[in-house]
């Protein structure tokens, strides 16, 4: 039976995020801006036809913002994440098997489930939006490199009206995509491909498999034989866990003291922790790095420090421990300091966890436990909503999101009121 | 510098200092072979400052000198040439030349002065130790020392302790390694008391290198152990081991046999072989396998959701309460290997530690920790 793929791409994401809850957006252009208020993330189709680019430096172009009167958001990451959650919840039902690719997009399986897959698709389109309020574009092929080149035929060309299916054009649509932009073909390779005449996505589709072999290796041959229509990759509905987890931040002012760095890499150590958990892992190895300043030094210095941890563990008071001493290790006082970074890798199952000799684990029933607690009431009630005091509470280091939106779905507090008159 | 040698025995002395070499050192001499004739003896040394062999053979020396030359090339280059007799001769400190009936071959060499200078006169304090003794000892427990990818933080854990003690039934000498997740203890009787105060440790470099050497059965060879380092000293090598400094962690409760109120006898080479199952089952990041002890039989059984699972029973003799208990595999078979009849298993609880023997024979005792579900 050939195997049938859709690409469900959710269209400026962030952008659309904010517009559900307000829809005086409709039409206007809108910018979401990096964490700290520094750079522009995501655009809305108004503000890239302005000239905007992807990571552009908000200073650089605040004439325009003012000149078009463009929307400028703080990015707030529980509002999108929750989306994101309802966005594939919806997907979920229309498939027994899919494939969450990215915060704003997933891979589908067709097979089985519709005889117009394209009819089908549009159904899935409708009730997204309807659902959720996003709007979506949905690429269908017989591989899913394929569905993925379909998808940006679909946004690029309005005449799709947001659905497209490759199957039957894949010569004619393959010849209009650039090397560059294949799924699994990164800028060097590309330059290679260039450097040899490979230019369009048609152009590698026909090219030898032994040369693409020796070249490419066997992830680039899968590539090829995908784009050939050959599905190799299957949709894969349960991801690897995660071999490393970092979390890091710039921090909104320059800070000086020790204690607020421990306080800002206790709270970042917590953060990790819970994604750790959250994949059913436990770490045996921490690295935090601190970054200064650059004044007029040029590059910022960075320090960084790391320890073997004795017995893997998720728990977040142990791991703190851990990264308030290695910050300790590096800090020298005097110099402004400007990010702090921690790293949680060594990554084992938390259900194997390889007991030590001389160290006994921290991480008893009763740690279990209480992690679990801390994780469902933060589930429950939104992030955030209780933790350790080491992380600090007004955290004055903390980001800047001057212009973020209400958290409308995460949080009792910022619900959005509707009146009636 | 000029002499004539049989290729065998160049290459074989060659493949004695590679292990000594140091190649990744910031002292690029470090990486080379000191050569050296006097008399009619050609005479080799390698050092990483660390870990020092000298190997001497008898050959025809034509003109007396020495040279410094990258030991790897050269020990790559010996092995490559026909058997025969090989003429080395070296000009101006500069290049060494090769020379067998065919092949003509030039190489770089360094100034042997710069060779940093290496003592192997043997220590007048210390003992000798038999290698049939020693062999065996650093055999049953080298598994567990921390490999250096691991790099285990405690600086003296990166090592083999060696302690000995005087008992009513005799004197021992007794070696133990761990790298915090398992625990090797091995113990052999000595014709003598040796005083050695809290004992020795031996760095795993130089105990890699001095188990390689005991493998080679050289006629005579002997361990000689002193203060600050290790001999290895036979008729044609000699090589030193520099200690490390430092204390050993207290592991002597961990092996008292008195803690473990349950004991499990099972067929160590039954048990061995449904381990190797299992390690082909299980993936390496969830190295993990359960064991069911009963009270006649143990339940085995590993699972990887990627390929499958394996579940077998093997018959066992169980003293106490049933326990479930899981452990990385490899530790376990590492120690199986030296059992030959019955494994002796004690355990303190599906949370402690687990200590394997050879049957009531207590001078190799195996601790492992078990894995947390």
């Amino acid at each position: 039976m050939n195997k049938i793929f859709a690409l469900v791409d959710c269209n400026n994401f962030y952008v659309s995020c904010e517009r559900v809850f307000n829809p005086s957006l409709a039409e206007r252009p809108v910018v979401v801006l990096s964490n700290n208020d520094g750079c522009i993330i995501a655009r809305s189709n108004e503000a890239k036809n302005l000239g905007i680019r992807m990571g552009h430096p908000l200073f650089q172009c605040r004439d325009l913002v003012e000149r078009h009167r463009i929307a400028v958001f703080s990015s707030n990451f529980s509002l999108y994440g929750d989306m994101s959650h309802r966005v594939m919840d919806t997907l979920a039902r229309f498939t027994p098997e899919m494939e969450v690719y990215s915060i704003d997009e997933a891979f589908l399986s067709l097979e089985g489930v519709c005889s117009d897959p394209e009819d089908y698709a549009r159904r899935i389109s409708r009730t997204v939006k309807q659902w959720v309020g996003i709007p979506v574009a949905i690429g269908i092929g017989p591989s899913k490199t394929l569905a993925k080149a379909a998808a940006r035929a679909a946004k690029k060309h309005p005449a799709h009206d947001g659905v497209f299916d490759i199957t039957s054009c894949r010569e004619e649509t393959l010849s209009g995509i650039e090397v560059d932009d294949i799924w699994g073909v990164g800028r060097r390779y590309a330059r290679f491909l260039r450097g040899h005449g490979i230019v369009s996505a048609l152009d590698l589709a026909r090219a030898p498999d032994a040369w693409v072999k020796k070249h490419l290796t066997i992830e680039g041959l899968r590539t090829v034989m995908e784009l050939r229509g050959i599905s190799c990759m299957p949709i894969d509905s349960a991801p690897a866990p995660k071999k490393a987890i970092m979390c890091s931040r710039s921090f909104g002012r320059k800070v000086y003291s020790l204690e607020e760095l421990q306080e800002a890499a206790s709270a970042y150590t917590s953060k990790a922790a819970e994604k750790l958990r959250r994949q059913g892992s436990a770490a045996s190895f921490i690295q935090v790095l601190l970054i200064e300043f650059p004044f007029n030094h040029g590059f910022p210095k960075c320090a960084v420090s790391s320890l073997k941890i004795p017995v893997a563990t998720a728990y977040t008071p142990e791991l703190s421990g851990y990264a308030k001493t290695l910050i300790e290790r590096i800090y020298r006082p005097g110099p402004a300091y400007r990010k702090v970074g921690v790293l949680l890798s060594g990554i084992v199952p938390r259900g194997q966890v390889q007991m030590n000799l001389f160290h006994p684990s921290r991480e008893g029933p009763k740690e279990l436990a209480l992690m679990n607690t801390l994780d469902r009431i933060n589930t429950r009630w939104g992030s955030g909503t209780i933790g350790y005091a080491s992380s600090g509470f007004s955290r004055p280091w903390w980001m800047r999101q001057e212009k973020r939106s209400a958290r409308f779905t995460t949080s009792w507090a910022e619900l959005p009121l509707v009146k009636a008159s | 510098m000029k002499y004539t040698i049989p290729k065998d025995t160049l290459q074989g002395m060659l493949a004695k200092v590679q292990g000594f070499t140091e190649r990744k050192s910031t002292l690029p001499i470090l990486s080379h072979v000191l050569m050296e004739t006097s008399d009619d003896k050609l005479r080799l040394k390698a050092t990483d400052l660390h870990t020092s062999i000298q190997v001497i053979s008898s050959c025809e020396i034509k003109e007396q000198g020495a040279c410094a030359i990258s030991a790897k090339s050269l020990y790559d280059v010996v092995r490559e040439l026909p058997d025969g007799k090989i003429d080395i001769w070296v000009e101006d400190h500069t290049r060494a030349h090769i020379h067998t009936e065919n092949n003509y071959i030039k190489m770089n060499v360094m100034d042997p002065e710069e060779y940093p200078v290496i003592d192997f006169s043997l220590a007048q304090e210390g003992f000798h130790v038999p290698v049939h003794i020693m062999k065996p000892m650093v055999e049953r427990t080298m598994f567990s020392v921390p490999s250096q990818a691991e790099g285990e933080t405690k600086y003296t854990l990166n090592g083999a302790l060696l302690t000995a003690t005087q008992e009513k039934k005799g004197s021992y000498l007794e070696m133990v390694t761990t790298d915090s997740r398992r625990l090797s203890v091995a113990r052999y009787e000595i014709d003598q008391p040796v005083e050695m105060g809290e004992g020795i440790i031996i760095p795993r470099k130089g105990l890699q290198e001095i188990r390689r050497l005991m493998d080679n059965r050289e006629e005579n060879a002997s361990i000689l152990l002193t203060r600050e380092s290790i001999f290895f000293v036979s008729e044609d090598t000699r090589a030193t081991v520099r200690l490390i400094e430092g204390k050993f962690p207290d592991y002597r409760s961990v092996v008292n046999l008195e803690t473990y109120p349950t004991c499990t006898r099972v067929n160590a080479h039954e048990l061995l072989s449904v381990l190797k199952v299992c390690v082909a089952m299980v993936s390496d990041i969830s190295n993990c396998v359960r064991f069911s002890f009963k009270k006649d039989r143990t339940l085995i059984f590993a699972n990887n959701p990627d390929q499958g699972e394996v579940d077998t029973e093997i018959a066992a003799d169980h003293n106490g309460e049933d326990i479930d208990i899981n452990f990385n595999p490899r530790y376990v078979m590492e120690c199986l290997v030296y059992i030959d009849g019955e494994a002796h298993i004690y355990l303190k609880g599906p949370q402690g530690p687990c200590m394997i023997t050879d049957g009531e024979k207590t001078d190799c005792k195996w601790v492992i920790m078990p894995m947390r579900v």
